[in-house]
């Protein structure tokens, strides 16, 4: 299968490229969009790690976070005075932004803003919420719902092609193992590939206890760090990782988000594994055992 | 029963099983689509076409039956595989304007009783069914 490299970014921001023989690219910032000055403040931190790692990057945060458990959970600032701020992160730091819709007709206003648009794990196989992220034109992240086989997000892949977008990455955040309770299965990400697409790990949701703490999630983040050296060594393209500097004061994913004094120690090992399985690939060839 | 000479010299297109009779899908046509397609049509093989409608290659119950015995993949998985991942390549054809002894000679030979039948450009009629030339021989004796 040929692999595809998508773009990300446009204009006077730096573009981003994922895919094939190029740097591991880290997407993140904190889950929810708190104020205008949080998310610059985050920008700022996760710019200086990233650069200091000579590391692409993509800020992602969220203006409406409408998969919370319970109606009185932060529900995030609105689509308005979200994409404002997150305008203002993409112009005053030149990095591409990603955000995620959950309502068909926020997709176009997302896009407008957006250099990468993603659709929720919970709407992964939603034919509405896929032909809107698509109509936008840009890039579209796409993350395997904790329910869906790897193989099946195919489907969505295909259904994405036939509105006419070709870019997309493909993530894995875990997948329910009974209840309460997420996995990683680390053939997720070759299975995946084979749509000629690139991949990513969402190591943070992968920690997630899905609504394992009565009306809110919880979450292992000690499994961060080894869970991301394997989803690298397995060949990801990108990794995904929502930070916060005050873990238990963030306002939303509190039990998940890392805290960002953490972030250059992991994103370190992980861009060096990076390296050394290019060099693998490039001194052994591509895994060539031969399918049943 | 006798079979006279002129019935053997006649030319496979007239007797082809076109399009709309036989099991044909496209390349990225999911397997579980193909089997539905060779069982909606009663007919043991599928022809998997690109979008020039030019044979890929072909899915005969032989491969599936092969497929049961060394798949090791969860079945589901192997159902939402793309017809092409599975299809036979370069599989036995014939054209248009061979005979239908010939075809005969293949059937025996070969031991198959399907085979696409190609036009002069190399795309897809349809196929030759051993089923549908017994028909055909019943009926003109």
């Amino acid at each position: 299968m040929k692999q595809k490299i998508i773009k990300v970014g446009s204009g006077k921001i730096k573009k981003v490229l994922i895919g094939k023989q190029n740097p591991l690219v880290f997407i993140g910032g904190p889950c929810a969009i708190e104020s205008k000055d949080h998310a610059f403040y985050m920008a700022k931190k996760i710019e200086k790690i990233c650069k200091s790692l000579k590391m692409p990057w993509i800020y992602k945060s969220c203006y409406d976070k409408d998969c919370r458990s319970s109606l009185s959970s932060f529900h995030g600032v609105g689509i308005d005075e979200g994409l404002k701020i997150l305008e203002g992160v993409r112009n005053e730091f030149g990095v591409p932004i990603v955000s995620d819709f959950s309502d068909p007709s926020d997709a176009d206003l997302t896009g407008k803003v957006c250099d990468l648009i993603q659709v929720p794990a919970y709407l992964c196989r939603q034919t509405s919420i896929l032909r809107a992220a698509s109509l936008t034109k840009k890039p579209i992240h796409l993350k395997k719902g904790q329910f869906m086989s790897p193989w099946n997000m195919k489907n969505s892949v295909r259904k994405i092609e036939e509105f006419k977008n070709h870019n997309i990455l493909l993530t894995d955040r875990g997948t329910f193992f009974g209840y309460n309770m997420l996995v990683n299965d680390m053939r997720n990400f070759s299975i995946m590939a084979e749509t000629g697409y690139p991949v990513c790990f969402d190591a943070t949701h992968s920690i997630q206890l899905p609504t394992s703490m009565g009306n809110i999630s919880g979450g292992q983040r000690e499994f961060i760090p080894s869970l991301v050296r394997a989803a690298v060594s397995c060949g990801v393209n990108a990794l995904f990782m929502e930070v916060h500097n005050d873990p238990k004061n963030a306002l939303s994913d509190a039990n998940t988000v890392l805290d960002i004094k953490y972030l250059k120690l992991i994103l370190s090992q992980a861009k060096e594994l990076h390296i050394k399985r290019l060099e693998l690939q490039r001194k052994y060839g591509e895994d060539n055992v031969h399918k049943q | 029963m006798s079979i006279n000479n002129n019935f053997l010299k006649q030319k496979i297109k007239n007797l082809v099983l076109d399009q709309s009779e036989s099991a044909v899908v496209e390349e990225k046509t999911i397997l579980k689509e193909t089997l539905e397609k060779m069982i909606f049509f009663k007919i043991g093989m599928a022809c998997v076409v690109n979008k020039n409608n030019i044979l890929v290659g072909v899915i005969t119950d032989g491969d599936l039956r092969r497929k049961l015995l060394t798949n090791q993949k969860p079945w589901s998985a192997l159902l939402n595989d793309d017809a092409v991942d599975h299809c036979k390549k370069k599989p036995i054809t014939i054209r248009e304007n061979d005979s239908l002894k010939k075809t005969i000679d293949i059937f025996r030979k070969k031991k198959v009783w399907d085979l696409p039948v190609l036009d002069k450009k190399g795309k897809l009629l349809g196929i030759i069914h051993l089923q549908n030339i017994l028909n055909i021989m019943m009926k003109n004796n």
